[in-house]
């Protein structure tokens, strides 16, 4: 690639999906340029990503520091409390928007200009379609004192929950950062042998850009459109069919992209569907609530809670049955010996304490009929229960600890996953299936459609689709 | 490189508190012994040199009191980038205002960012190197500087004795000169193998008696290896570091044994030389061992007379040739107050006190000093000195008091010079011209201490009007042997009286006659040098001024206890002034 981000002195790369933008990056700290190289991004998982693609480069670790825009944010703020104006030490939680408004504080005030003259030579920020308004204009100042390139792609702009809390792609972002590449070639689809599939991607993208719909008619032959059966179950069994059907060869994988807004609807489907696992949040919410549910209580209602959690991320549990079958072998009147799984439930009640509850889980995962499709969740559970024993912390503490910990991690995707665009969005697989096209805007759509690099499957009403 | 920007002493050895604000360039520490001037030497070279651990003791402790720590923080400015690095030191870099002379514990826009670097001795006696800032103590949060970087800033320093600099030994200024390193490496690790194959066993004859023991013991006690023990050179107790490495000349003598000013001056030209490296060198007594014409020389390479560029030398002086030869500006005196406040006062860089430098180096190396109007005063209080020591009391050197040339009407900006600096100082003038205001305010700035005659008397005036007529007698035989008879009897013709000594004895002298003889002594410069005045305090004023009449006998007698109050510094100072 020719393309150096290191020679503008401020400038915004448009960069659509598989188009190199990484890559670019990894080019520009690989040139080695003088200097280091501050290089910001939005979530630790980013930061973890682009953390192992620098390092397989070869890529010097002195060359660069990659941090969180937020994270940067945070130890400016740490390490400057009167400049700041705001004292982060000792807070039982960040007030991320206050702690932005600090940040900037601190950098407009002039007082590190030169200490970020002379650790910084530039600045490098991805994903810049994510920025706030805030982090927009934390990134502005940090521009006026440091060579600055941001990277991104308005069409990827999936995390704008509240109207108004992001600047303006084009009358803000490419005002403030002239736009000084596009990128147009598809190198994920190329490196696959499927550039042509990459090439319609793009063009699609310009259609939805340009506020167009998406005509399946035109599509290669990587694209397999389903009509949605009017009926739901037709539609929920063709949905799996799908997924059934799909064989990928060894080593590739497939996202299943589903209801970005019902998660309950996603962790279904994986438990109805064979060898499918769940993409879950980085906050990990079910596991938390759970974690809660269990301290709650006590005894036989901490058994349930347990039991509850374990149905939740495994296929194989049939309560009313385990509920007869504890009551006999409780009372002594059950003909069969307990089960492992059975046996480890009445420890439980004898003592009830967490790592009994862990216990019961990694039984019940030992089943032979057991198959789990939320492995994250169920791992993270046993991990804070045993650490909840093991440091004699609740189990809400170990699980906010294992949560933490998780956060800081890359994520490993499992090799045939449920998600959605929004947890699947930087991700990418051989395969992609989007479960249900009618419901999604243009960006959702154009993030849905770019995960895959070889085969994509969509359910929509119509092989025209007018995204809302 | 870094440049120190303020120096803070806390309960270090003589120094109950202490504050140093140099300046780029060279730093003169002046003062009395025992003022402080090498226990802040020390200081600098403590926190800053690169040791893993030094050895300290209670007697490093002030007033030995170890239930207090020792606290010395250097804060460094003028920061390299990797100094300056917003995610390895952004919880410690400052901000110095040079304006107000002080650290904010975070920088602005209008501050220097610097570091500061701490050294704390607690009771237990084990020093820790820490970077120090508020608000990282307040976190609890400690950290060092990493080694390279210390390595970095380390001062050279150049004690009274060089010789350890001529060699690659750790501290030594040769690995500051460039990156390459003498390493005694394999070819001194194979020399060493060859002296134990040479050696061979013949230490074994001397010691045959202690190896049969050996011998017999290990076979009686069963031990293997100790029977048929062999005494060989141990390959271990050959051991080389880079200070094996030495400089020698040319012939193979180690420089090391050159003479003491020689291998100081070599040294501290090659610390000039390094300076790349080393921006901060540390000299003790910079005169020692070297002639006038070699500190000339040496402070020249140091860069006094280059302006202040990004380079610091800290010196302790005791000569006046080395005052001579620096700007004011470069001067500090070092002060301690009774508590054991230690401060360090600018002599300040307006022309006046250049010129009060050049003129009279030696008074900024007393802690008392006294300017005298012209060479009359000086001799006088020369002579008078004399004579008190001769009556077996103490000197004025003794007393730690100079005399300075006031050199006129220069003598009030001299004065006032002294005094503003904190030392204890007396002008002694006469009263021919009166004081102007503006000079009046500047001695009573000072603080100056003020022996004057009555007005509108000159020096001769006042002695030929005050003295006993067997004193004035004294005084023209001092006149005559320095300046001819006749020439004395000329000026006394031209004032209208003429002396006869017979009729002096007899008759006593009239006041009209003693103010002729007054002004003829003044208009003749009878007594102008300080040769003849000189004589004149010690024969004539020493023995008889007691018995002049006033305000004589009170102006002398005023004068010599100033002299006599010894407490260096005592009342001239006001609080000592952190700057």
């Amino acid at each position: 690639m020719s393309f150096d981000l290191t020679a503008h002195r401020r400038g915004l790369v448009v960069a659509p999906a598989g188009c190199g933008k990484t890559q670019t990056i990894v080019d520009a700290l690989k040139r080695g340029v003088a200097g280091v190289t501050l290089v910001l991004t939005h979530t630790n998982a980013g930061v973890s990503a682009l953390r192992e693609r620098l390092k397989k480069a070869g890529v010097p670790s002195g060359a660069y520091r990659l941090v969180t825009i937020d994270g940067w944010a945070l130890r400016l703020v740490a390490n400057f409390p009167q400049l700041s104006g705001l004292v982060v030490a000792g807070l039982p939680k960040i007030d991320y928007p206050a702690l932005r408004k600090a940040a900037l504080k601190a950098v407009v005030s002039g007082a590190l200009d030169q200490p970020v003259a002379a650790t910084y030579q530039r600045l490098i920020v991805d994903e810049y379609q994510d920025c706030c308004l805030d982090q927009h204009a934390l990134v502005l100042a940090l521009a006026d004192r440091l060579p600055c390139c941001v990277l991104g792609d308005p069409l990827q702009r999936i995390f704008d929950f509240r109207p108004g809390s992001l600047p303006d792609w084009d009358t803000r972002v490419a005002v403030d950062f002239p736009v000084v590449e596009t990128f147009a070639e598809p190198w994920r689809w190329r490196n696959a042998g499927e550039r042509d599939f990459g090439l319609w991607i793009l063009r699609v993208r310009d259609e939805l850009l340009a506020g167009r719909g998406l005509d399946l008619r035109s599509a290669p032959s990587n694209v397999t459109w389903r009509q949605k059966p009017a009926d739901a179950n037709e539609l929920a069994n063709a949905q799996r069919d799908a997924v059934l059907r799909l064989k990928p060869s060894a080593g590739e994988g497939l996202l299943v992209i589903g209801d970005s807004r019902r998660p309950s609807t996603r962790s279904d489907f994986a438990r109805k569907t064979a060898g499918l696992h769940v993409v879950e949040p980085v906050d990990l919410n079910d596991f938390m609530g759970a974690a809660a549910e269990l301290e709650s209580c006590r005894g036989l209602e901490r058994l349930k809670a347990t039991l509850r959690v374990t149905k939740e991320v495994m296929t194989g549990i049939d309560m009313t049955a385990l509920g007869k079958r504890l009551d006999s072998l409780h009372r002594g009147t059950a003909h069969n010996s307990a089960t492992a799984s059975e046996a480890a439930c009445l420890a439980m009640l004898a003592d009830d304490g967490p790592a009994a509850a862990a216990r019961v889980i990694e039984a019940f995962a030992r089943e032979p009929g057991a198959r789990i499709f939320r492995r994250q969740i169920m791992t993270a559970m046993i991990d804070a229960l045993h650490r909840a024993a093991s440091k004699g912390v609740s189990v809400t503490e170990a699980a906010i600890h294992v949560r933490e910990r998780h956060r800081a991690t890359a994520r490993a995707l499992p090799n045939r996953a449920v998600g959605s665009t929004l947890l699947l969005k930087g991700l990418e697989a051989e395969h992609a299936i989007i479960l249900d096209a009618d419901d999604m805007n243009a960006r959702h759509l154009y993030v849905a459609i770019s995960r895959a690099s070889k085969s994509l499957t969509l359910f929509s009403s119509s092989n025209v689709i007018r995204p809302r | 490189m870094a440049l120190i920007r303020l120096l803070e002493l806390e309960h270090f050895r003589g120094i109950a508190s202490g504050v140093l604000i140099p300046t780029p360039g060279i730093n003169a520490l002046i003062g009395p012994g025992d003022s402080g001037k090498s226990t802040l030497l020390d200081a600098i070279d403590l926190v800053l040199q690169p040791r893993r651990s030094a050895s300290f003791g209670d007697a490093d402790f002030h007033n030995l009191d170890v239930g207090k720590s020792i606290v010395i923080t250097v804060t460094l400015g003028n920061l390299p980038p990797t100094l300056l690095d917003l995610d390895a030191y952004g919880l410690f870099l400052r901000g110095w205002d040079a304006g107000l002379g002080g650290v904010f514990d975070e920088p602005a826009a209008t501050l220097e960012p610097v570091l500061s670097m701490r050294l704390t001795v607690t009771g237990d006696l084990e020093p820790k190197w820490s970077l120090y800032s508020q608000r990282a103590e307040a976190e609890g949060v400690a950290k060092d500087l990493p080694w390279s970087d210390r390595v970095a800033i380390a001062p050279t320093r150049l004690g009274a004795f060089a010789s350890h600099h001529f060699s690659w030994s750790p501290r030594s200024v040769l690995n500051r000169l460039s990156d390459q390193r003498a390493s005694a490496g394999q070819a001194l690790a194979d020399a060493a193998r060859q002296a134990r194959a040479a050696f061979g066993a013949q230490a074994g004859v001397q010691v045959a008696d202690t190896l049969k023991i050996v011998d017999e013991t290990a076979r009686d006690a069963g031990v293997p290896g100790g029977e048929g023990a062999l005494a060989l050179l141990d390959a271990h107790g050959v051991s080389f570091s880079g200070g094996a490495i030495a400089l020698h000349d040319a012939q193979g003598v180690p420089l090391r044994s050159l003479g003491v000013g020689s291998s100081r001056l070599l040294v501290a030209s090659l610390q000039a030389a390094a300076s790349d490296a080393a921006k901060i060198s540390l000299i003790d007594e910079l005169e020692h061992g070297l002639e006038p014409y070699r500190i000339s020389r040496l402070l020249h390479r140091l860069g006094s007379k280059t302006p202040p560029s990004d380079r610091q030398v800290f010196l302790t002086t005791h000569s006046a040739v080395v005052l001579r030869e620096l700007a004011a500006s470069q001067l500090w005196r070092v002060l301690r107050g009774p508590d054991g406040r230690v401060s360090a006062r600018g002599i300040g860089g307006e022309e006046e006190d250049q010129k009060t430098v050049r003129a009279n180096a030696e008074g900024f190396l007393a802690p008392n000093v006294l300017v005298c109007e012209g060479p009359t005063e000086i001799g006088m209080a020369r002579g008078l000195d004399l004579y008190w020591t001769g009556k077996g009391q103490a000197s004025l050197a003794y007393l730690g008091v100079a005399v300075c040339d006031g050199n006129g009407s220069n003598m009030f900006e001299r004065a006032a010079c002294f005094g503003r600096m904190g030392y204890r100082t007396a002008l002694w003038r006469d009263s021919d011209v009166p004081l102007t205001t503006a000079q009046q305010t500047r001695l009573d700035e000072g603080g100056v201490t003020q022996f004057a005659w009555a007005a509108p008397y000159s020096t001769e005036q006042q002695l030929f009007h005050a003295l006993s007529e067997e004193a004035i007698l004294a005084l023209l035989d001092i006149a005559e042997e320095f300046n001819g008879a006749d020439s004395v009897a000329q000026h006394c013709k031209n004032h209208g009286v003429t002396v006869d000594r017979d009729v002096v004895v007899s008759l006593g002298l009239s006041a009209s006659e003693r103010d002729a003889l007054g002004r003829a002594a003044g208009k003749g410069k009878w007594f102008k040098w300080i040769e003849p005045a000189e004589k004149v305090g010690r024969t004539v004023l020493g023995p008889y001024f007691e018995k002049g009449a006033a305000p004589l006998p009170k102006v002398l007698a005023d004068l010599r206890a100033w002299m006599m109050h010894d407490a260096p510094g005592a009342d001239g100072e006001d609080n000592p002034v952190v700057i």
